[in-house]
């Protein structure tokens, strides 16, 4: 068993978060998944965290560009399609 | 006797003739005007004869800014037609572009920026229980968060709920929001499983 997540940024490239949850001997599957989604938890937050630290510093440079490179992307990707 | 008689019928004939060309549409004006054109050259000789007279110098002089306004007024208008159809002809194709163009999340374009998507899947160990979890965790979605777009999915026994929004913010607070709601229904379905296999127990020291 895998809890399992996936973040989609504006650049389309995925990131993936993965928590394995092997249950051991008699230990019940799903007390297993539920410490898994504790750890889960803690990934995300730590993830978050720091996207949302480089977000806040990219807008605190230049909040044009921030736009500009979503928007760039956006083309890049129109133009590949 | 006879003098003003004879006045009066030349008047009222010159009279006519005025009526008679002001009268006719449009197409028939221009053609008049073409006439009265042609008229007008040839006329210029025989008024020359009249004009000696005098009398029939006032209705030819009339005639002629008459027949010069008619064909005056159609042409432009239909040019300014001609003209706003092309334009509208050329609006057509550009907005049919800027409409069919697909962007990177297959919306157009105009859209501008990419929403952001986050998808947790989470493996139970029967479909029963997936959808349980499903069931509960819908119910308990907080409908405030309209920044936030939710989706639960279970296919079999497998739930998988994903996140869309513009800020990664607002990420963090429903993701968090969901996996304690998630530890939350587990725990549930273990206490809900060891009810079960109490009843069963008893049942079963009631029949020996």
């Amino acid at each position: 068993m895998e809890l399992s997540g996936e973040y989609v940024g504006c650049d389309g490239e995925p990131q993936r978060l993965r928590v394995s949850c092997e249950a051991s001997g008699d230990a019940d599957p799903l007390q297993s998944l539920s410490a898994g989604v504790v750890r889960m938890k803690e990934l995300v937050a730590e993830f978050f965290g720091t996207l949302v630290e480089q977000d806040a510093q990219g807008l605190a440079e230049d909040p044009d560009d921030a736009l500009d490179e979503c928007e760039l992307d956006s083309t890049m990707q129109i133009r590949t399609l | 006797m006879q003098n003003p008689v004879e006045g009066l019928d030349g008047r009222a004939g010159l009279e006519e003739g005025e009526d008679s060309q002001l009268r006719p549409q449009a197409p028939d004006a221009q053609a008049s005007s073409q006439n009265s054109a042609t008229e007008g050259d040839h006329g210029n000789v025989p008024q020359s004869c009249p004009q000696d007279s005098g009398r029939p110098a006032a209705p030819g002089t009339l005639a002629t800014p008459g027949s010069q306004a008619a064909p005056g007024s159609p042409s432009p208008g239909s040019t300014v037609g001609s003209g706003a159809a092309a334009e509208e002809a050329a609006v057509i194709p550009h907005s049919e572009q800027a409409t069919l163009v697909p962007g990177p999340s297959g919306d157009a374009a105009s859209t501008g920026n990419r929403s952001l998507e986050f998808s947790v899947t989470v493996p139970f160990r029967t479909a029963v229980e997936a959808d349980m979890a499903r069931r509960s965790l819908v119910a308990n979605a907080h409908p405030q968060q309209v920044m936030v777009q939710q989706e639960f999915t279970a296919n079999d026994s497998i739930l998988a709920v994903r996140w869309t929004t513009d800020d990664p913010f607002l990420f963090r607070i429903s993701i968090n929001t969901f996996l304690d709601q998630l530890s939350l229904v587990m725990r549930n379905i273990q206490r809900l499983e060891f009810v079960a296999v109490v009843k069963r127990g008893r049942g079963r020291s009631r029949e020996s």
